[in-house]
């Protein structure tokens, strides 16, 4: 372009011949990038920050309510339309089989964010009881049943139906062998890991400066105007915390728990054994 | 051999002849996977190495495993697996099923044929009873959650595994490698193939493969029974939940069946 304003290009040519001119600067296509996670993993704080600093570059997420009144089908930006080049894709809720039916573009990022499953099953049991837009009639029985259920049959309720989802995401990522970002970890390190992966990694391609201002003005506490730990049932931002599920586990849901995931936990790197 | 190539056999009649103690086998599986078939095999193969099968695995994993021994029927992941001191000299097979078959056979063994265990079995098999079909295929798709968890731990570690599927097909061959070769479990050729046509569906059940008894725990006996059952719903949901492990299993390429 500064070529063509100060006539450049013009006069080269007359001197030169064609051939000697050089091509028009290209400007490089940013990198697409892919965020990869399950739900209750910390998705939405990313999405925010995702907003902050490159909102032109986004694909939002969208979803579709299917007709079995089974879970909507997640992420059919991704999967029905093809994949843009240089964009940027948040909340992808997708196992690994279900992300490859997809053709992506040459050179695209991904980082996989994954988060404690229990703390997921206490965190999408307050979500689907309370603070979840209804968008779809299985939400809607759900939070029936769970407003109806105490809270231990609630959690047993939302393992069977609801957790399966999340378990087969996290089962399909190790079995990738990608590297698993865990939620627990940016909460207590978000500047450092956050620009490693989003800047280092994924080549986002925004000022450092401006990125830490980002991740900072997103924390829990500044979104929420709450400290950590401090709870709100009917926010979606709850707690902010991790480990809240052992406010929560009885005796018959941790046993439960362990029956259906306990090696989950154990692969993902969450526990040694299932004697917790 | 060498010893009776030069006579010393009957020169040194006193000294015990050499023989290596044999490996611990464990049969590593999920529920309605053929676990029974291959536990009938062990019996008639290894009676006095068998340490019988605990619905809850006590026998594996709160006792010290005894080395030498045959432990079928472990409804493990490689982790619970693995928290488990094991003799040096083992060995183990994985064998898995196509979780649409699983769903189906677990749907039927809970709703009519399986010996009630527990007070829970019991609570299960009336509440299938009272729902029809495809909400009972739906009820019994919670039940799987576990026998997914060990395809997936085992997949995750890539492990070689022993379809059923296949050894529907080449029973004889596989398990004469993995039963002969792998595990040493020191019966001849000969002995193992007569066993495993006496095990056989056709000739355990007295019936040929496909016809089918639903009060019978040897139900139907064959492979992708699941497309008689799978309704478009019971489908879209199973997709949901566990098309990913097909794939990750090798049981599907994609999500287009």
């Amino acid at each position: 372009m500064v070529g063509n304003v100060i006539g450049i290009r013009g006069w080269a040519k007359g001197l030169f011949g064609t051939s000697a001119v050089p091509a028009a600067p290209t400007v490089p296509v940013p990198s697409t990038v892919l965020h990869i996670t399950h739900q209750k993993a910390g998705s939405q704080w990313i999405n925010r920050i995702f907003h902050l600093l490159v909102y032109d570059r986004m694909v939002h997420p969208e979803n579709e309510v299917v007709p079995t009144h089974d879970l909507p089908v997640e992420a059919t930006q991704f999967l029905r339309r093809p994949v843009e080049a240089g964009k940027v894709y948040p909340t992808l809720y997708l196992t690994r089989e279900q992300f490859a039916t997809a053709r992506v573009p040459a050179g695209a990022e991904r980082f996989v964010v994954i988060r404690d499953p229990r703390d997921t099953l206490v965190s999408a049991y307050f979500s689907c009881k309370k603070t979840h837009a209804v968008q779809s009639d299985w939400l809607q029985n759900c939070r029936a049943e769970l407003n109806r259920l105490s809270p231990e049959a609630g959690l047993m309720f939302m393992l069977d139906h609801w957790l399966p989802t999340v378990a087969t995401f996290q089962w399909s990522w190790v079995a990738a062998g990608d590297r698993l970002i865990k939620y627990e970890d940016l909460l207590t390190n978000d500047e450092v890991l956050l620009e490693r992966v989003l800047l280092d990694q994924c080549k986002l391609g925004v000022d450092r400066e401006r990125f830490r201002e980002v991740v900072r003005a997103t924390r829990f506490e500044a979104w929420s105007g709450r400290s950590r730990g401090n709870e709100d049932k009917n926010s979606h931002e709850r707690k902010g915390i991790a480990g809240d599920w052992k406010n929560y586990f009885t005796e018959r849901v941790s046993r439960a728990f362990r029956s259906r995931y306990g090696s989950l936990l154990v692969a993902t790197g969450y526990e040694r054994d299932e004697r917790w | 051999m060498v010893r009776n190539l030069i006579g010393l056999n009957r020169l040194l009649p006193w000294v015990p002849r050499f023989k290596s103690a044999p490996p611990t086998v464990f049969h590593i599986t999920h529920y309605k996977a053929g676990s029974q078939w291959i536990h009938r095999l062990f019996l008639a193969l290894a009676p006095d190495r068998i340490v019988a099968p605990d619905a809850f695995h006590h026998q594996f994993l709160d006792q010290p495993v005894v080395p030498g021994k045959v432990y079928p029927t472990l409804y493990l992941t490689r982790e619970q697996f693995r928290s488990v001191a094991l003799p040096r000299n083992h060995r183990k097979f994985v064998v898995i099923r196509d979780l649409r078959d699983t769903l189906v056979s677990l749907y039927f063994s809970q709703l009519k044929s399986h010996p009630i265990l527990f007070k829970g079995m019991e609570q299960q098999r009336q509440t299938l009873a009272a729902l029809g079909p495809e909400e009972g295929l739906l009820a019994a798709m919670h039940e799987l959650v576990f026998a997914a968890q060990v395809q997936w731990s085992w997949t995750v570690a890539r492990e070689p595994v022993v379809k059923y599927e296949d050894l529907l097909q080449n029973d004889e061959d596989i398990l004469a490698d993995v039963l002969l070769r792998r595990c040493q479990l020191g019966v001849g050729r000969e002995v193992l193939r007569d066993t495993v046509r006496a095990n056989r569906f056709e000739a355990f059940s007295g019936r040929k493969p496909g016809d089918e008894d639903v009060t019978s725990h040897q139900r139907k006996g064959i492979a992708g029974d699941w497309r008689n059952h799978f309704t478009p719903r019971v489908t879209e949901v199973f997709k949901r939940r566990y098309g990913s492990v097909l794939i990750a299993t090798g049981y599907e390429k994609d999500f287009k069946w």
